[in-house]
Parts: C-alpha cells; structure tokens; sequence
C-alpha cells in the first residue's frame, strides 16, 4: 500500500461529518481512466452474467474474482484510509456488489410510491439492539460510475443522522418517502461511505440511461462476511493487507485475538502514523 | 427436541436476575448420571479448545433441555455455537496455596468490545459452564465472577495489585450444575487448593452471523443429527443466511414458532 494514501486519510472535518449523518461523499475518488476501466469491467459481468443484457435492474454479488480491477478497489486510495480510520485495523471484506439500474419504464398517471428503504445487516438491527445506539459493524463504500448530477437518475437517497436512531419514523399515506430523507446527486467516479446503519434506498432511474455502482463492504473480521472465499490466485498474488481483506486469518482464534500476521495493516498504520493511531480507547484485558 | 424443554424456558426471575447480574445459576442442569458419564468421558480425550467434536456424548449437551430454552430466551433462535472447550484444572502445588495473588480477570472473545464504538458494547454470546465436580465449597477452581459487571467495558483494580476487585464472588455448585453467563461478565477459573482436579465443559453460543473462536471441527456429525442440532454445529444454506436466515437455515425458529406461536418468534 502507497504511503501517498494518506494524503486522503479521513480529517477531522469528515470525521465530524460522518459521525453525525452517516454517510460521506468522496468526489473524484475514481479518475476518469478509472471509471472508464471499471465501466469496461462491468460490461464484461453483464455480457457474463446478465441473460439478454441488463434491461432489468440487477444485483450481482461476489464480484472480486470476475476482474482483477476490481482488486484494485479493496485498498483504493482515495477511499480506504478514510474507512480505516472509522473502522480501526482489525477489518476485512464482508460483501461486494455490483448494481445495475436500467431506466424504469414510463409510470402513468403520476403514481410516486415510496422507496424500498432498508438499513443493512439484517438481523443485526435486532439482535444489537440492546446497546444504545447499536454498534456500527460495517461500513460499505459505494462507487458511481456514471453521472448522478441531476435527480431522479437512480441516486441514492439516506436519511441524515439516522443511523443513531433507535426507530425511524414513516409517513402513514404509505407512499411518501421517509421524513428528512435526501436524494444524493454527484458525478461519475464520486464514492460514498454509508455506516451499515443509515437508511437508505435506491432512487427510481427516471433517465435514458443505464445506471451503474459498485458497492465494497468492510467489517471486523468477526463478522461472518457475506461474501464467499476469494480466487485462490487473487489471494496468491496479493500483497499482506490485501490477504487480511481477502479473508486470510491464522486460525479461528485469530478472528477476535489477532496476531501480528492476521493484520498486517496494524503493522502498516503503526509504522506510518505511529502507537497512537492504532491505540483502543481504553487498554483492558482481552482473552 | 423434545417439548418437555419448554418447562425450562426462562422464568421473569431469572431474565431479572441474568440482565442484572450477568450471569445465572441452574442447579441439577444435568442429571446424576449425565455428570457421571461426562466425568467418565472427558478422561478420555485431550482438554482444551475445540472439545465439541471428540465425542458423541457432548451432542447431548449442545441442546441439554434444562438450559438451551434459557439461552434461545437470551439471544433469540438465530444462534449457533461459536466455541467450546473442557477445561481441567488439577490442584495448585501446596507451595502456592497460600499465595495472595489477584485472579485474571476477563471478558469473552477478544477484541469483539474494543471494536465496538458502543458503551457499553452489546452482548453478542453468552458462554454455559457445566461443572462435573464438587464445588460446593469455595477454593476448588470454582467459577469467580464480579455480579453486574457485564455492563463495564472497564474494571477498577485495587492499587495493591494482588487484590481482587470489590464485588467478586466464587460460585458455589454441586456437580452437575450450569452456569450460563454473559461474555460481557468479568470472571475467572479460580484457584483451586483442593486435592482433585476441577473440571468443567464450556459451550459458547452466540448469533450466527459471529464466527466461530475456534475449528469447530464438528462435519462427522452433520449427516447424523437432527435440524436443530446441526443449526447450533454452524449448519447453513449460503453466507447471507448468517443475518437474513431462510427457515432451513434456523430450524430452531421453526420448532419454536410450532410450539410457541409467531408472536413469540417475533419478539425475539
């Protein structure tokens, strides 16, 4: 990993950010040549895996060993240290995703319905219920690859700050959307940090065009990932950090009691940012 | 699983007490004859991490009726056992028995509180302690706990540095009786300065979507054993079923919404 990547370690003020809405926009984290490579990418995995080609919307996941672009994501620069920093070292991938949205077809006579809002984690929303507010987890970092600047483009909508609450209230009509929610618009190549948490949803994609993000999960390596074991030759050829996302551990033990070997990103973040910067909050006895 | 079970669900004094305490006691949780044969068993294979898998007999354990309805009524039927281990602990050399030292005082699974931004960090596991020897009386390697310290991500040691912290009790069991605690519950294993070797199983159990401490090289058993059993040995349909199950994936869901109804399955 390039010591240049912590020119986009996470500042105080996206920190603050963050922590108080939930989800953080990083524009221009993909360059144009990237988001060109990544598009030619996704074509190949519609070509692939899309029967007939992508007239529905569609969901891939498990996208790593499709192109080794893709790779290049789990550590990308311009994003990874910020994840990092909210996340601490002892994380790995928990889910990849690729989300392709065709324009919808035409709706008559003006019926808005609400969007599929959702939090992530499933049964996590119940079963951390009893701290207060539940704990974070996992973070997923979208990727946009065409222009979202205008609405109504399949954006992403969230609803600010919602992350910290317990219960999110819903308008009775059934049909408007959830109060306080936002539709996020950007350019291609922008990326977003969504806390599992945040509510969100995919917006309808009311353009000509066909709109495409891809989605990189993290979570503590605890956490049973939800997705499957990487192409061994991609794990082969990694470097260490990308082994500790990939998925390699030691042993079981070392999911929760890691060794210097489990994490080397530990390693990477103490030799460049010093003790401090991978200190817990508090020192305590761990068996 | 027999229905018989739920006479052991969790009564509204034992849910006070375990969120209060972080810990619960279960008296006669296995019969006589079950701690003799698991006395007779556990000489037989290597202590330590892992245990699950060494021999049958610690299938009967894995849904033990008196204390399984207790730990679904704690962390819901989304739950699989994450790490189990017997542990032994032979007598302290006479040399030592009189020494003033301060336990090692823990919480469960690693790093799971410090990564957690949470204060205090949710439960997550619980672990059941089932003791096969005669501590009925303190100092034989009995099960030490600080009551209501589940909920301190911190312990605040006495400055002698030998001392053990305010609060901390050993608990008292005859053979036979489990333990089931929160992995949030500062605790240790105790001295022992008896003459006999202590020894106890330990079963960790927790949401399914939290990976096993350890091998839980449990696969000879798969083909063989009911639904719910293979459930709580890590059973599952594909990796999205960890957070989002499918019924196939917790039959232990479909058992109690049987015998329990739905409303009772969606409470939990």
């Amino acid at each position: 990993m390039d010591v240049a990547c912590l020119e986009h370690y996470l500042t105080d003020h996206e920190c603050q950010a963050f922590e108080r809405d939930g989800f953080l926009l990083i524009p221009g984290a993909l360059p144009a040549d990237m988001t060109h490579a990544l598009n030619t990418a996704v074509d190949g995995i519609i070509a692939k895996r899309a029967e007939g080609g992508a007239t529905n919307e569609l969901k891939f996941l498990d996208i790593l060993a499709e192109d080794d672009i893709f790779l290049e994501l789990i550590d990308w620069a311009r994003t990874f240290p910020k994840v990092w920093k909210i996340l601490k070292w002892n994380i790995h991938l928990c889910h990849t995703e690729l989300r392709v949205a065709p324009p919808q077809p035409k709706v008559t006579g003006g019926v808005n319905r609400r969007l599929q809002w959702s939090q992530e984690g499933g049964r996590l929303n119940r079963e951390l219920m009893e701290a207060n507010p539940p704990p974070r987890i996992s973070v997923t970092v979208g990727y946009f690859l065409t222009d979202l600047i205008e609405t109504g483009r399949g954006n992403p909508y969230v609803v600010p700050g919602s992350h910290l609450k317990r219960s999110i209230h819903a308008p009775i009509d059934g049909d408007s959307n959830l109060d306080d929610s936002m539709e996020l618009c950007m350019p291609a190549g922008t990326a977003v940090i969504f806390d599992r948490r945040l509510w969100r949803a995919h917006g309808l994609n009311r353009s000509n065009t066909t709109q495409r993000a891809l989605y990189i999960g993290y979570s503590y390596r605890w956490f049973h990932p939800t997705v499957g074991i990487p192409a061994s030759y991609q794990m082969e050829r990694s470097d260490p950090i990308r082994r500790q996302l990939l998925g390699a551990t030691t042993s079981s033990l070392a999911l929760t009691t890691p060794t210097d070997a489990d994490v080397p990103l530990r390693d990477w973040i103490q030799t460049h940012l010093g003790d401090e910067a991978i200190a817990d909050r508090s020192a305590r006895n761990l068996t | 699983m027999n229905i018989s079970c739920l006479n052991h669900c969790m009564t509204d004094d034992e849910r006070t007490r375990f969120e209060q305490d972080g810990f619960l006691v279960v008296t006669d949780a296995m019969s006589p004859e079950m701690v003799a044969d698991f006395n007779e068993m556990v000489d037989t294979i290597e202590p330590g991490v892992n245990c699950i898998g060494k021999h049958d007999l610690f299938l009967e354990l894995i849904d033990l009726p008196t204390v399984l309805p207790k730990v679904w009524d704690i962390l819901s039927w989304n739950i699989h056992l994450y790490h189990t281990h017997y542990t032994p602990k032979p007598p302290l050399p006479l040399e030592e028995r009189n020494e003033k030292k301060r336990l090692h005082w823990h919480q469960d699974s690693g790093r799971v509180t410090l990564d957690m931004e949470s204060i205090p960090a949710p439960r997550i596991s619980v672990k059941v302690g089932f003791f096969l020897s005669d501590l009925s009386k303190g100092g034989r390697g009995n099960f030490n706990v600080i009551p209501e310290s589940h909920l301190k991500d911190q312990l605040e040691f006495p400055p002698d540095g030998i001392s053990n912290p305010e609060g901390a009790l050993e608990v008292l069991a005859a053979p036979g009786t489990a333990v089931i605690f929160d992995r949030r519950l500062w605790h240790d294993g105790g001295r022992n300065c008896s003459d006999t070797t202590r020894k106890a199983i330990f079963l960790g159990y927790s949401y399914r979507w939290f990976r096993a401490r350890d091998a839980m090289a449990v696969s000879h058993y798969m083909d063989r054993v009911d639904p719910i059993r293979r459930q709580l040995l890590g059973a599952h349909t594909g990796v999205a079923g960890f957070t989002s199950p499918t019924d196939e994936d917790v039959p232990l869901r479909g058992w109690l919404r049987e015998h329990l109804g739905e409303d009772a399955v969606a409470n939990m």
